[in-house]
């Protein structure tokens, strides 16, 4: 109960100034009592303004905080009254050389400052005056306010006399630098990618959409991890409705921690039960633009390079940012081959399998020969061959991820080589079901969002075991079901197979096929009606013919002369 | 039921993964339980006096075919045979073709069979059950090559063809290479032997193919020689290898080809009355416009050499006509040639020019319209309408054909006047023009 000793010493603070801090002092182990459970503990630390006293005040913070090594405290003299002062921040997050410039500017002593009793809050005013030329500074008035102060890189200068602290902005955090990403590569297009910085990844976007129209809203999710979310968006076009509905799914969330947007998908996403991805999720600055340009919204999060866009629809995942920068004829082909891919990463084992062993005759002669002659001697049943092999795949990719770069190569030569070589020597798998199995592999390497690679490697599965027990029949049966189940799916309201099903003929210009950029006269139809029209039409390049007809006619001229 | 996340999902998982054990699925048969037959064959057999189909069979042997370097999983398989003849006899041919897994220790596939094969026996009494068969049977598709042997059946069967591991490949691309090179075997998909066998007014004809004595010398004897050398016109190029006798490495001779198609077998109904030559085949080949490619070769003006002539675009139609109530039949028959070869002295090759174009198409013509008239004799000799002159009545004149026809139009084909309009231009020349010459 001695939380709420505090928590009435807090009201009573105003009144009886001197009573109050007595009691305080007389709790002074408060914070440090081990029976406050954390919920307490978050509620007192909230509730704890800042006193006039600066030995109370540091007192306080050190004892809420349990005192950390990374908290710097610096002690000093300030103004011609010699006034007590300390500069806290914590290690890490700050940037040494602005803090030493605080520190000069303060520790100069020049400031004409009044003297004696309320210097503090003068002198504090008088810093802020002289500190705002060269930083963003902001007062604190709870230990609260004072602490993400300092976890978002703030130096806090505390004086005596003062109940408030002057918060000033030396962020100076160590990122890594802003690459290429490597899970979405591309070979023409920009070689950036989002980072763990918040801010970084909103200028990235900012830097290719200046407008000030790119609409930027700040969330605080997580009460112990306090991650900075952000919803972006182009006001005046993407739908109100839609922002509407992203703002009240985001800040529902009430969760202790957001450690990656994979938290906040869960969170907001329509069904939680769909094996396919809702909300598309990139790392890549570029794709986000296009998204956002198209009317939708991106949700970014702190501490994590991958950026969600909602809605998504089926057709975003198969398509790459090269197929827009490319031109329209190699990207088109490269998008009908990703869906080809796609229908062999999902299809084919279970189409062998159900070839092999239930309608042999659909195969031709020669080849059901080879098949059948390289089967001869396995001693496991087709279905079984090709479960362990797609399974010794799964485990060979996972163990590409999880180790070490250094072992990589060699686990990927054992793997493939050693073990699949030593697998057809034994005769315990077939030649032919190797072949599938690897092309299965690379087909689903070809598809761009590595998070729909994973929803096509179990569907996979599924689809073997249907081709294993009912032949074409039960995979022609599974695939109704995924069909049916994809075009029943939403995205925040939006159909998940949305310029399929419901069939919208001028959203097919982005489909399959891309049309040329000067042909893109129209946003998608759901998400841009607010302003359908993206650019004048007729801007088909062609060779100007009144300038010609000028030409020739001058010519004509000159041959008069 | 599509709730997602209510018991669908779970009984979907649930019933797939029990789907892994159920080793015993309907219908689920694993590659190595089977045998798959390539060839099947029908020969007329008696026991006891009764009449009994026997059915040949060729099944693939996988074991040979991954002796190869595909793996060690065959075991042994350098000595065993590309494939394996197996016979069974029966009342009817699909119980003859059943009592073939007697012996066999897997279940046969029929479904990659390629050539279906009749002995001269069969056919003769008829082989309306074993097209029966084909259409009515689930495996058994009519889209394999289909022939009549001349000779014996199984000797055909167990013949090693040079170039292919399996005989059933052999066959299927011998009928196919023949028809597309030669045309001097007629049209030998089952499907369109089935299509001549619906329709009135017209006559199956099938391919012929005869298995060729091996002699030492490895020189065949074949009716392609004794029918074609009197004309001196084709043949030749079968043969141009094995006229000189080679040896290979064992010392052994290389043996000739160990089978040809050529000429036809020509049934009325289901019942096979007789052969045809390679000649009378490509002569109704002509008429219903199913000549792919052959050669002709006419004499020069002047008899002093021979032309060889390539047909390379052939287009007929039989135009029936009603003349003073007799029907006639019109055969209009465009094809175009191209010179190949002169075989004359030097000298006295011939210059293009226009009247030797006219003298040479007007030969080519003739030629072509001998060949027609000759295959038109011999079958109004057998008293089969293989071209389909009464099916063209019987498109064009409904009613003249179920009056008059219908029931007598065996006799009435053979009284059959029938016109053969041929225009054969020769438009290529080759790459030259003239030949080369001393100056």
């Amino acid at each position: 109960m001695k939380w709420l000793n505090a928590l009435l010493g807090k009201r009573t603070r105003t009144a009886k100034d001197r009573a109050a801090k007595k009691e305080l002092e007389e709790d002074g182990e408060n914070f440090t009592d081990h029976r406050l459970d954390i919920s307490e503990r978050e509620a007192v630390a909230k509730s704890l303004s800042l006193t006039k006293s600066l030995r109370e005040n540091l007192k306080m913070i050190r004892e809420i905080t349990g005192a950390p090594g990374d908290l710097t405290i610096r002690e000093f003299k300030s103004g011609r009254g010699q006034v007590e002062t300390v500069l806290l921040h914590l290690e890490g997050f700050v940037d040494n050389k602005l803090v030493e410039n605080i520190l000069r500017m303060l520790g100069l002593g020049s400031f004409q400052a009044p003297v004696g009793r309320g210097a503090g809050p003068n002198l504090l005013q008088e810093f802020r005056r002289r500190l705002l030329q060269s930083a963003e500074t902001k007062e604190v008035a709870t230990v609260d306010d004072l602490w993400n102060a300092l976890t978002n890189g703030y130096s806090v200068i505390l004086c005596h006399g003062s109940a408030t602290g002057l918060a000033c902005d030396t962020w100076g955090f160590k990122y890594r630098n802003i690459e290429e990403p490597s899970t979405e590569s591309t070979i023409r297009g920009p070689r950036d990618g989002f980072i763990e910085s918040f801010y970084t990844n909103v200028a990235l976007l900012r830097k290719r959409i200046k407008t000030p129209n790119l609409w930027l809203e700040e969330f605080t999710l997580g009460s112990l991890s306090r991650t900075k979310v952000g919803i972006l968006y182009i006001k005046g076009l993407a739908s109100e409705e839609l922002v509407q509905e992203v703002r009240q799914r985001v800040s529902r969330i009430k969760t202790a921690a957001i450690l990656e947007s994979g938290y906040i998908e869960d969170f907001i996403e329509d069904n939680p039960f769909s094996i396919f991805p809702l909300l598309f999720q990139t790392e890549r600055p570029d794709r986000v633009t296009g998204c956002l340009l198209e009317g939708r919204v991106a949700v970014i999060t702190d501490n994590t390079p991958f950026v969600l866009v909602a809605p998504m629809d089926f057709p975003m995942l198969l398509q790459a940012p090269d197929d827009y920068y490319e031109k329209i004829f190699i990207g088109s082909f490269l998008r009908l081959l990703r869906y080809f891919a796609f229908g062999i990463s999902v299809f084919l084992p279970g189409i062998y399998v159900a070839v092999i062993i239930f309608h042999n005759e659909l195969l031709q002669a020669q080849l059901l020969l080879r098949i059948a002659a390289a089967k001869e001697g396995v001693p496991f049943p087709v279905v079984a061959e090709v479960f362990l092999m797609e399974i010794l795949f799964e485990l060979l990719r996972e163990a590409g991820i999880r180790l070490p770069r250094a072992i990589g190569p060699a686990i990927s030569i054992v793997g493939a080589l050693v073990l699949g070589d030593a697998a057809i020597r034994a005769g315990l798998v077939s030649p032919p079901v190797v072949i599938i199995v690897s092309l299965t592999a690379i087909a689903s390497f070809t598809v761009p969002t590595f998070s729909f690679g994973i929803a096509a490697r179990l569907l996979r599965f599924i689809f073997i075991f249907l081709g294993g027990a009912f032949g074409l029949f039960g995979i022609q049966f599974g695939g109704l079901l995924v069909l049916i189940y994809m075009s029943s799916v939403r995205s925040f309201g939006y159909p998940y197979l949305a310029p399929v099903a419901p069939r919208i003929l001028q959203s097919f210009k982005d489909l399959a096929f891309r049309a040329w950029w000067w042909r893109m006269n129209t946003r998608p139809l759901l998400l841009g009606a607010r302003e359908p029209v993206r650019q004048p039409r007729g801007q088909q390049p062609r060779p100007d013919i009144e300038e010609e007809e000028k030409e020739k006619t001058g010519k004509g001229r000159k041959n008069d002369h | 039921m599509l709730r997602p996340g209510g018991h669908f999902l779970k009984l979907t998982a649930v019933f797939c993964l029990l789907s892994l054990f159920t080793t015993g699925c309907w219908d689920n048969r694993e590659p190595e339980w089977l045998a798959s037959s390539l060839l099947l064959a029908f020969d007329l057999d008696e026991e006891k006096g009764e009449k009994m189909y026997k059915a040949f069979v060729v099944l693939a042997n996988p074991l040979f075919q991954s002796g190869g370097e595909s793996g060690s999983t065959g075991g042994g398989g350098g000595e065993k045979m590309p494939s394996w003849v197996h016979s069974a006899r029966g009342r009817t041919p699909f119980e003859a073709i059943l009592n073939l897994s007697q012996g066999t220790t897997r279940q046969i596939r029929f479904s990659h069979t390629q050539a279906l094969l009749f002995s001269e026996k069969l056919a003769r009494e008829g082989i309306w059950p074993v097209l029966e068969l084909f259409q009515r049977h689930r495996e058994l598709r009519p889209t394999v090559q289909t022939a009549v042997v001349d000779g014996d059946l199984e000797e055909l069967l167990r013949t090693e063809f040079p170039l292919e591991f399996l005989p059933s490949t052999a066959v299927d691309r011998l009928l196919r290479i023949t028809g597309i090179e030669r045309s001097i075997i007629p049209d030998s998909q089952l499907l369109k032997k089935l299509i001549e066998f619906t329709r009135p007014g017209e006559e199956m004809i099938l391919a012929r193919i005869k298995a060729l004595p091996q002699k030492a010398g490895g020189e065949p004897q074949g009716e392609d020689q004794q029918g074609q050398q009197g004309k001196g016109q084709q043949g030749k190029e079968q043969r141009g290898g094995n006229q000189q006798v080679r040896r290979n490495q064992q010392g052994q001779t290389p043996p000739g080809p160990p089978a040809e198609a050529i000429g036809a077998a020509v049934f009325r109904g289901d019942k096979m009355v007789g052969w045809m030559d390679g000649h009378e085949t490509r002569g109704q080949n002509w008429v219903r416009n199913t000549l792919q490619r052959g050669v002709i070769v006419i004499e020069l003006p002047g008899k002093n050499g021979l032309a060889a002539i390539e047909i390379i675009k052939i287009w007929s139609k039989i135009k029936p006509r009603i003349n003073g109530g007799e029907v006639t039949i019109t055969v209009d028959i465009t094809a175009e040639g191209r010179l190949q070869d002169l075989v004359v002295s030097p000298a006295e090759a011939p210059r293009p020019d226009k009247s030797l174009d006219q003298d040479l198409e007007n030969r080519f013509a003739e030629a072509i319209r001998r060949e027609c008239e000759r295959s038109l004799t011999r079958a109004k000799e057998l008293k089969a309408d293989i071209f389909g002159f009464g099916n063209a009545i019987y498109c064009k004149y409904p009613r003249l054909w179920e009056e008059h026809l219908a029931g007598r139009w065996e006799e009435a084909f053979s009284r059959l006047s029938v016109e053969f309009l041929v225009e054969a231009p020769i438009k290529r020349w080759g790459l030259i023009l003239t030949s080369p010459s001393k100056r």
